[in-house]
């Protein structure tokens, strides 16, 4: 769905478009949060804050919106705000002793944020890269297990096979990327 | 981006999960609506017109490998430190140990005697589970390097994936010729009680699994074997789609058995790193634990102590049997842990952005790292490890020692909780 059938589909009914809206950007939304709240957040505060982010996202939109221009980034620099925001929180719900101090959170909500950074994006593009390598449902397996932290049985369930299985090609699997990253010339020290 | 990436191709979201997010940023929009239309306020009445909103609580999610991270360098080296010695097993805890002044001499040596018979015994069982094991993932098996297959194995659900060759080895195991060979090898050391009950927890309609709980060890799963290859010839093509996905370590062609050679190494660390130590002798049985060094119950390669395991023995008509298995805690992954806290958390002459250490708790990156020096059993344990520097150069050297305060039985899983662990006698020093 193009922005200006976004556009179109508002001044029909602004339901709808929350829902379609919903629909085109929930995996991207998720993307991003869970890069963030991973390590702090339950399954029900990622959820809590994708909710959120929407929330946030239907009350700017009305029928006088201009959907055009880049809808994807606007709606990404809302997830990402909106995920440190959440971050912060729960860093501080939770006692963590390691604080996000404001030079850390300049890094998250910086234009040369962690994400955008040359080298690490083009690290993180050789690594998706080889994980894809692996094939399915290999490279499925990994991505679900360690960066969206789902179980095996879950994993399981999605792609229907046993979780004995999905362990047991899970632990190959990540032998065959190591092997995949050491011939990229992407060691350890290249994953911290 | 590479999170557009990852969003696109690898949804994770499924419906019901897309709906339960979905009806909650409604709710929240036309609660946020609502609040604005209707709330009132004024110095004597109550909020009016504010619905609460309860998160819905979720059923939390056992965590089950959520320390592992991929890792491509380890430390090579370090020796093998810990020979268990056969006489130094008998810390039973058969009686009330007031009662040992009154004992005699007979009595204590007859106490002694049942004690080692059962370490034996265990040490027999427990030795043959462990190559089972072995032999199924660690393919620790004798072949007939003669007879070999090879083919090329592609999936027509990824195109443009290459294909890529797997070679084949005939089995001469005369004890592991078929997937029902490992299940009747595990019913001959478990009792029925027990593979009863893994084998029916962890199977579906189409696959047959032995799962210990809790960590999701898996002692095989019926995916692994027996898929008859014999329609193919040799040097063709085979896709993985049309096998369903077979892991295809293990197969069988014109009636022989074949294991691949992918994962086909030398098992260095293939066993316990303990003799058993009776812990507890009763009527019909006794528990006794043991360090398991080998996969599934290690994360590295360069594991030397591994996870503490108890077994609980019982005789069955004249037979004795492992009626259960307890898991508990892997002391790399432990003390791994307890040294990369200490830097996060403890630390104040060195700054953990200075090294490489990932801030990630879930990471357990210093686990391929740790060498275990001694240990009192899972209590506690002495502890190296060389920490390097943000560029990846050996710049600390770590000692420490370090104490489990909570069971390893029931905190195995837990090891993020900080009051399970202690670190004394820290020495850290910078190399040259």
């Amino acid at each position: 769905m193009t922005d200006a059938e976004l556009k179109e589909l508002m001044s029909q009914s602004v339901p709808k478009c929350h829902r379609a809206v919903f629909d085109l950007y929930c995996n991207y939304v998720y993307a991003i949060v869970i890069d963030i709240l991973r390590n702090c957040g339950t399954r029900e505060d990622i959820e809590d804050c994708v909710s959120d982010i929407f929330m946030k996202l239907y009350k700017r939109f009305d029928v006088n919106t201009d959907f055009s221009g880049n809808l994807k980034g606007y709606i990404g620099t809302i997830s990402r705000n909106t995920a440190i925001d959440a971050f912060r929180r729960l860093s501080v719900h939770n006692n963590r002793n390691f604080s996000i101090d404001e030079n850390n959170m300049e890094e998250l909500r910086s234009d040369d944020s962690l994400m955008e950074n040359s080298e690490k994006k083009e690290q993180s593009r050789i690594i998706l890269g080889k994980i894809k390598e692996l094939g399915e449902p290999d490279s499925t397996i990994i991505i679900q297990q360690y960066y969206y932290n789902r179980t095996a049985k879950e994993i399981a369930e999605s792609i229907s096979m046993s979780s004995a299985a999905v362990q047991k090609r899970s632990s190959r699997a990540k032998q065959r990327l190591k092997l995949l990253l050491a011939e990229a010339g992407i060691g350890k020290e290249g994953l911290i | 981006m590479i999170i557009d990436k990852i969003s696109e191709e690898f949804p994770v979201l499924t419906e019901a999960e897309k709906e339960r997010i979905f009806a909650m940023s409604e709710k929240k929009y036309n609660m946020d609506n609502h609040d604005k239309e209707n709330v009132g306020f004024d110095d004597e009445s109550e909020v009016r017109g504010v619905e609460q909103y309860n998160r819905p609580i979720l059923s939390r999610l056992t965590s089950l490998a959520a320390a592992a991270v991929i890792l491509v360098a380890g430390i090579s080296g370090g020796t093998a430190f810990m020979k268990y010695k056969k006489n130094n097993s008998a810390a039973t805890e058969m009686n009330d140990p007031t009662e040992a002044a009154t004992e005699t001499i007979t009595e204590k040596e007859e106490k002694q005697d049942i004690a080692s018979e059962c370490a034996e015994i265990a040490y027999r069982l427990t030795n043959r589970f462990a190559e089972l094991e072995n032999k199924y993932y660690n393919h620790a098996l004798s072949v007939d390097n003669n007879d070999t297959l090879t083919f090329n194995v592609y999936n027509s659900d990824v195109p443009g994936q290459k294909a890529t060759e797997k070679h084949y080895f005939r089995v001469t195991d005369t004890d592991f010729q078929s997937g029902d060979d490992l299940k009747n090898g595990l019913k001959s050391i478990f009792t029925d009680e027990l593979y009863e009950r893994l084998f029916s927890v962890n199977s579906g309609e189409d696959y047959e699994t032995l799962i210990i709980e809790p960590q999701y060890i898996y002692l095989f799963s019926s995916s692994d074997f027996d898929t008859d290859l014999s329609k193919y010839e040799k040097n063709s093509a085979i896709d993985l789609a049309d096998v369903n996905y077979h892991s295809l370590d293990f197969i069988t062609y014109n009636e022989g058995f074949y294991v691949s050679s992918y994962y086909n190494k030398p098992v260095e660390n293939g066993s316990f790193s303990s003799y058993p130590n009776v812990i507890k002798i009763k009527k019909n049985g006794f528990s006794a634990t043991v360090f398991a060094n080998f996969n599934p119950f290690v994360n590295t390669e360069t594991s030397k102590v591994g996870t503490n395991l108890q077994f609980d023995f019982v005789c069955e008509e004249g037979e004795w049997k492992i009626s259960d298995i307890t898991v508990g805690r892997n002391m790399e992954s432990a003390a791994a842990y307890a040294i990369k806290d200490y830097f996060i958390n403890d630390c104040d002459d060195y700054d953990i952005n200075d090294l490489m250490i990932s801030k990630d708790v879930v990471i357990n990156d210093l686990e391929e790292d740790v060498i275990i020096l001694s240990s009192n059993g899972d209590k506690s344990c002495k502890v190296y490890c060389i920490i390097k520097d943000k560029n990846g150069n050996d710049f600390l050297e770590f000692k420490a020692t370090v104490v489990f305060t909570n069971d390893g039985f029931k905190y195995g899983r837990n090891i993020r909780d900080r009051s399970g662990f202690s670190l004394t006698d820290i020495k850290v020093k910078e190399l040259q």
